[in-house]
């Protein structure tokens, strides 16, 4: 009777700290990736979003939910986030309904992170004219806190991936001069972030996407 | 005595009066001139007592202190005491007096004196003596006496006649001055030329006033005199003139006690009197009151959200905001019994208590004021405090409009957005948008002025950016419609009204159907003529290419001429994929277009955006290496590279205007089903309109049909409308379809028709007659005919589809029919083949024989190519499994040549295989257009794909779901998820078994995936590999939705790792931030702050409007 009630509560431990671990903790940190219409592949790099979630979890004292979340502009899980994802290699088309969420949710305090993965460029800077109209891209330059705020990053973005071989840029919409959206381009974070054996990228590069990546949502965070 | 002695006395006694003598005349003459001095002097100055005093006892000095020295020198010369005249002295001198005597006589009297001593007698010295005795004997007294110097006598005589004369002339006044010197002690007047009196006497005024004072007098009055006054312990003078006798002064403005007189001061020092003053009288001041500590308290209006302020009484200009309330505390200098503003225009009283005096006035408009009060005597304050009001108007507020523009075209979703800046001084009360609804012209026209109102106005933010969607749809606007608005922006001034500023007119028109249809034919006709022209371009490059090729045949050099032509060549190819990119924004807008007004069925929709795709994938990246290459040899100028470069070049342009050919075909195509979408949506249109027509008839009264009859107008125009766009799809499909032409024709001219639009011409007529029933019966009846059209018109449109898919039914089978007969002809080559040495003379017939079969697998492949101009099914898997099979014929026949008969084999099998691939998706391709009912869409497999996708990421959100919940719940929440996953499994087991091409795939890759997260569900094991997996499947699913048109080779999906670069961007963020049109406000609003004068203000908001006006012309 004994051995038998020993056995059942250890099996009954060990399945709560099974499940401890992979119940995502109320309140934790967590990323939305932003399921959008116009044809392109919102879904892409899908190995990106948990390896960075991890990453900050296991670099910061974040408390991260490693799961990240998907959502349509206007669902209540996208109301619920305060940290939007973007990526894709195609076409992005906000309707004005959308385009007007997604202004509002960002001016009362969220962020979006936008990483082109190579060919959304052109749609991505159409659609959030729509969003914010009054306001141009502004380059962050190196000084700016992004880029050390917990990594060092001495020489701006860093470049993961060729696309068009033009310099990467780290461009920013403003909002009563605090930064609402971060736009990474020529540079392909979310390549960088995912699995060594996808694009096969040398460790350094894998790395240094992984850090500037927690450095976007330390500063989104702290804003 | 002896008689000398006696002589000696004698002459002592002669000489002592002849000093007195001269002495006495000596002390005369200066006796009579200081006392004629004295007199002259006192006449002069009239001295007084003391001084004369002085003078007197002077002069009795003088006089007696002379006389009384000559009486006793001649006593004592007389008697020659002190050793003065002594014997020997008078000897001698009168042995000088007396020549003949000489020094006798004195030498007789030391004789004598010897002798006298001696006691003894001596002849000689006797005889001496009496010689002397006799000799003095003879001497008489007049030669011994003395007189007084002709000289002195005459001197004498002189100053004794000047004095005589000056006595005679000024008897008067020497008389009078001596008369005054020798009674000391009196007190005599000074003569003056003249008095000063003050006529004016002592005067009282009051603090402030003037006083005037007058002084006259008598006797030689001078021309002037000096005023002297003292007031406050400060003296002060002024020459006043004679005036008829009188000296006359105002004193203004006296504060305090003054005491005043008039003096004349000698102008010489010979007179006897200095001043001459009149009376010294007061001028006594009674102070009026006076105010003093004033502090303004500045109350702004409550609505302005200002502090209250406090202005200091030492400042005269008062800014303050109209309607403020300004309270006024002052001091008096004395106890008040009133007190009062007074204004321009009115006077207000003041409260007074004792010295202190309060109140309060409302700032309407500028003024100027000034405080006046007044003490218990009734006195009034003089020069009163005077301030000037200065009223800061509440401004009216400021607005931009940077959305809607000024003409805007609405859609299906009836939203306009507004993008508006606004400013103002103090804040906003309201917000509202004026608008009118104008109808078409054949309608009755609605005078209404209505409101909508804003509510993402903050009233108290003074400066603000509102985002505004607004809703039109409770607008009931209809075709053709517009709605002309101003946007009403009111301040929140509560005290004078509130300022409304008002914008621009804008207006926003709900097109009709037509104009939609007419703008998307627009859009379609320019894209057919672009790509028209670029075809043409093409050819024309086509031939520059050849003849290039030509000239590099020949050359051994690449000359300037030759490398101008392809340069040449390149541009135009560049102008040509600007134009591709032109077009593909053209598509956008079309797709746009008819997306946003609902235009065209979801079918067509989806084939504007396959035909996107088509576009986007025309420019391949083999073309764009081959331009490159080509570029790179010219500037090499390698001949040898620049004919492989053209011959590449040329290569892929044939690929290039192919794939343009098939985008016009299939363009055009669509563009004809859309004429078709067009009749059948207007139809559908009128027919609800119709029914919600009908339906409001019933309700409504006679009376309440005025509205009905605009609406019922409008049916028949639009009607009318319709009848036109049949004419035209009958005309477009001529073409394409003849006897879909025919039937629409057959349609337009029906009896049908013809009735549709008599009933609703009667329908209007009765509603504008206000007959409900005639009314009713009428637009029932055109309702039901609208129905039949509307059916009518669908059967055309189905069996024009049927007709199509048909068509393109015969095609597939010719192509499938060809694709048969060579995997046929194969298989039996590849009998025929097996065992074949490479020695045998059966070779060179089979290397024959797959060499025909391999021309008709050319031919099947240009079939392919114009199949594949009208549907869009035919796939890349169909032109790889197609082109792979003649790759193996080509390796066949050259391993034959080569008598390697085994991979000869194989090569043939590899053909074949890949032809019966082919043939199977043909079977397939077909089964699926069959299925959809559409000739050229993807849409069945697209649809189940998309809809498996959505169940798998509701799949994927349960499970992550459940990871939060308790034991119990997950456990009756992961049977569920398995449940839901065998049957997505199972679905796409039969999907896959539909397209069997997709097999291979992905979909092939994420139906094992889904086996495993089964397999986990059921042993209850699920985790984050669990989760990957479903996200894994899902990711699977997308991707093969987009797999039709997913290119082998494509650079976007190429993920070379990148060089590091240098940062060479901007090294500071902009002082704007990017944010420009709100940071332009609200410098405006700080510059406003500053505190510049009103005028100064209102040219900066001039500035800062041309500025905002500018930057929006800069956006447009």
């Amino acid at each position: 009777m004994k051995h038998i009630l020993k056995y059942l509560i250890t099996i009954v431990g060990l399945f709560a700290v099974l499940n401890a671990q992979d119940k995502p903790q109320p309140g934790a940190f967590s990323i939305t990736r932003i399921h959008y219409s116009g044809g392109g592949d919102w879904y892409a790099d899908p190995s990106s979003l948990p390896n960075l979630l991890e990453f900050v979890s296991t670099h910061t004292n974040i408390a991260v939910n490693p799961v990240e979340k998907r959502a349509k502009i206007g669902d209540d899980v996208f109301y619920e986030s305060p940290y939007l994802y973007i990526t894709g290699h195609g076409n992005i088309k906000f309707s004005d309904k959308e385009a007007q969420i997604l202004r509002e949710h960002l001016m009362n305090g969220a962020f979006l992170h936008a990483d082109d993965n190579y060919g959304m460029d052109q749609a991505f800077r159409r659609e959030m004219k729509k969003v914010f109209p009054d306001k141009d891209w502004v380059e962050l330059p190196t000084d700016h806190e992004i880029f050390h705020v917990l990594f060092e990053f001495t020489n701006g973005l860093p470049k993961i991936h060729q696309h068009d071989n033009n310099r990467p840029q780290a461009l920013g919409l403003f909002h009563d001069g605090k930064l609402v959206v971060l736009y990474t381009y020529e540079c392909d974070l979310g390549d960088g972030w995912e699995d060594a054996n996808v694009h096969n990228d040398p460790h350094g590069i894998r790395r240094s996407a992984l850090e500037m990546g927690t450095n976007i949502i330390v500063t989104a965070l702290s804003r | 005595m002896t008689k000398i002695q006696k002589f000696i006395h004698l002459l002592r006694k002669q000489r002592a009066n002849f000093a007195l003598l001269k002495g006495i005349t000596y002390f005369r003459f200066i006796f009579l001139s200081l006392l004629f001095f004295f007199l002259s002097l006192e006449s002069i100055f009239y001295f007084s007592q003391p001084i004369r005093e002085n003078l007197f006892v002077s002069l009795c000095c003088t006089l007696s202190t002379g006389l009384l020295y000559l009486l006793i020198r001649w006593f004592i010369n007389k008697n020659g005491l002190f050793n003065n005249s002594s014997d020997e002295e008078i000897a001698k001198w009168a042995g000088i007096k007396l020549p003949h005597i000489a020094d006798r006589l004195l030498n007789t009297l030391q004789l004598e004196k010897t002798l006298l001593n001696q006691q003894k007698q001596n002849d000689l010295a006797q005889v001496a003596i009496d010689k002397t005795n006799e000799q003095i004997e003879s001497i008489s007294a007049k030669q011994t006496k003395e007189k007084l110097s002709n000289k002195l006598l005459i001197n004498t005589g002189i100053f004794l006649g000047v004095i005589l004369v000056l006595f005679i002339v000024f008897h008067n006044t020497f008389i009078q001055s001596g008369y005054r010197i020798l009674h000391p002690k009196t007190e005599f007047p000074i003569p003056l030329p003249f008095h000063l009196e003050s006529i004016s006497g002592d005067i009282n005024i009051i603090g402030g006033d003037s006083a005037s004072i007058a002084i006259t007098g008598i006797g030689d009055l001078p021309d002037s005199i000096i005023l002297n006054w003292t007031s406050k312990e400060k003296q002060r003078h002024i020459t006043i003139p004679k005036k008829n006798d009188f000296y006359n002064f105002t004193f203004e403005n006296v504060q305090g006690d003054t005491r005043y007189w008039g003096e004349v001061v000698s102008s010489s020092w010979l007179t006897p009197w200095d001043t001459i003053k009149s009376t010294v009288d007061t001028i006594f001041v009674t102070d009026r009151p006076i105010i003093g500590n004033i502090e303004f308290t500045i109350i702004p209006p409550d609505y302005t959200g200002e502090d209250i302020k406090t202005h200091p009484g030492n400042i005269t200009e008062i800014m303050a905001i109209e309607g403020s309330r300004i309270s006024i505390n002052a001091d008096a200098n004395k106890i008040l019994s009133s007190a009062f503003i007074e204004t321009g225009f009115e006077s207000l009283e003041l409260t007074v208590s004792n010295k202190q005096l309060n109140g309060y006035f409302t700032l309407i408009k500028d003024e100027i004021l000034t405080i006046q009060c007044m003490d218990l005597n009734n006195v009034v304050n003089q020069n009163p405090p005077q301030y000037r009001i200065i009223t800061i108007p509440d401004s009216p507020p400021e607005l931009f409009v940077t959305s809607p523009d000024k003409e805007i075209t609405l859609d299906e979703s009836m939203l306009i957005y507004f993008n508006m800046l606004m400013s103002d001084d103090y804040g906003f009360s309201s917000m509202n948008i004026e608008y009118q609804i104008q109808h078409p012209s054949y309608l009755s026209v609605d005078t209404n002025l209505y409101l909508h109102n804003i509510p993402e106005m903050m009233k108290s933010a003074r400066t603000q950016q509102i985002f505004h969607s607004w809703d039109l749809k409770n607008l009931r606007l209809d075709w053709e419609d517009e709605l002309h608005f101003r946007i009403h922006l009111a301040d929140n001034n509560s005290f004078s009204g509130p300022s409304v500023t008002i914008s621009p007119l804008f207006i926003a028109r709900y097109p009709s159907m037509e104009d939609l249809f007419e703008q998307l034919e627009e859009e379609e006709n320019f894209t057919t003529e672009e790509t028209e022209e670029i075809l043409m371009t093409l050819e024309d490059i086509e031939e520059m290419v050849e003849d290039l090729q030509l000239e590099m045949l020949k050359a051994e050099d690449v000359n300037w001429e030759q490398t101008q032509k392809t340069q040449e060549t390149l541009d135009k190819m560049e102008d040509v994929l600007s134009q591709v990119q032109q077009i593909q924004e053209q598509l956008e807008l079309i797709s746009e277009l008819s997306e946003k007004n609902d235009l065209v069925s979801d079918d067509l929709q989806e084939k504007f955006s396959k035909l996107q795709e088509m576009l986007e994938s025309i420019m391949t990246p083999e073309l764009m290496e081959a331009m490159e290459k080509l570029r790179e040899a010219m500037e090499e100028l390698d001949p040898e590279k620049m004919l492989e470069a053209l011959e590449d070049f040329e290569f892929n342009i044939e690929e290039f205007e192919e794939q343009l050919d098939r985008f016009l075909e299939m363009f055009e195509m669509a563009m004809a089903e859309q004429k078709m979408d067009e009749i059948v949506k207007r139809l559908e249109e009128m027919l609800e309109e119709q029914t919600e027509i009908v339906d409001e008839l019933r309700d409504k009264e006679d009376s309440e049909l005025s509205d009905l009859a605009s609406r019922e107008r409008r049916q028949e125009e639009n009607f009318s409308n319709l009848q036109d766009a049949m004419k035209d799809a009958q005309t477009t499909m001529e073409n394409v379809s003849p006897s879909t032409s025919e039937k629409l024709e057959d349609l337009k001219e029906s009896k049908l028709s013809e009735e549709t639009s008599e009933n609703l011409t009667d329908a209007r007529k009765s509603m504008q007659e206000n007959d409900s029933q005639n009314s009713e019966q009428s637009a029932s009846q055109a309702k039901e005919n609208l129905e039949q059209m509307l059916s009518q018109a669908k059967s055309i449109q189905s069996a024009f589809q049927k007709e199509s898919i048909g068509e393109m039914m015969r095609d597939f089978q010719k192509v499938l029919h060809n694709a048969l007969s060579i995997s046929k002809r194969q298989e039996k080559l590849k009998k025929e083949s097996k065992g074949i040495r490479a020695n045998s003379p059966k070779l060179a017939q089979t290397a024959y024989e797959q060499d025909a079969i391999r021309r008709q697998t050319n031919q099947l492949i240009l079939q392919v190519s114009e199949l594949s101009k009208k549907t869009f099914y035919i796939t890349p898997d169909l032109n790889r499994a197609i082109g792979g099979a003649r790759m193996s014929m080509d390796k066949s026949i050259l391993s034959l040549e080569q008598k390697k008969t085994g991979t000869a084999l194989n090569e043939q099998k590899k053909a074949m295989s890949g032809i019966n691939d082919a043939a199977k998706l043909l079977l397939s391709s077909m089964e699926q257009m069959q299925q959809s009912g559409s000739a050229s869409g993807f849409e069945s497999f697209m649809e189940q794909l998309g809809e498996m996708s959505g169940q798998q990421q509701q799949i994927n959100q349960g499970t992550q779901q459940m990871m939060q919940l308790s034991m119990m719940a997950q456990q009756q929440m992961m049977q569920r998820l398995q449940q839901q996953q065998q049957q997505l499994q199972q679905a796409l087991e039969e999907m896959l078994g539909e397209y069997p091409s997709e097999e291979s795939g992905g979909l092939g890759k994420a139906k094992q995936e889904m086996e495993e997260v089964i397999k986990d569900f059921k042993r209850k094991q699920v985790n984050q590999r669990t989760i990957d997996r479903q996200e894994k499947i899902l990711s699977r699913m997308l991707d093969s939705q987009k797999s039709l048109t997913q290119k082998d080779y494509s650079e976007k999906r190429k993920s070379d790792t990148g060089e590091k670069f240098i940062y060479s961007g901007p090294s500071g963020l902009p002082s704007d931030f990017g944010e420009r049109e709100i940071l332009l406000m609200k410098a405006m609003e700080e510059a406003l702050k500053e505190g510049y004068s009103r005028e100064y203000q209102e040219l900066m908001k001039i500035y800062f409007r041309e500025l905002q006006k500018h930057q929006e012309s800069n956006d447009d």
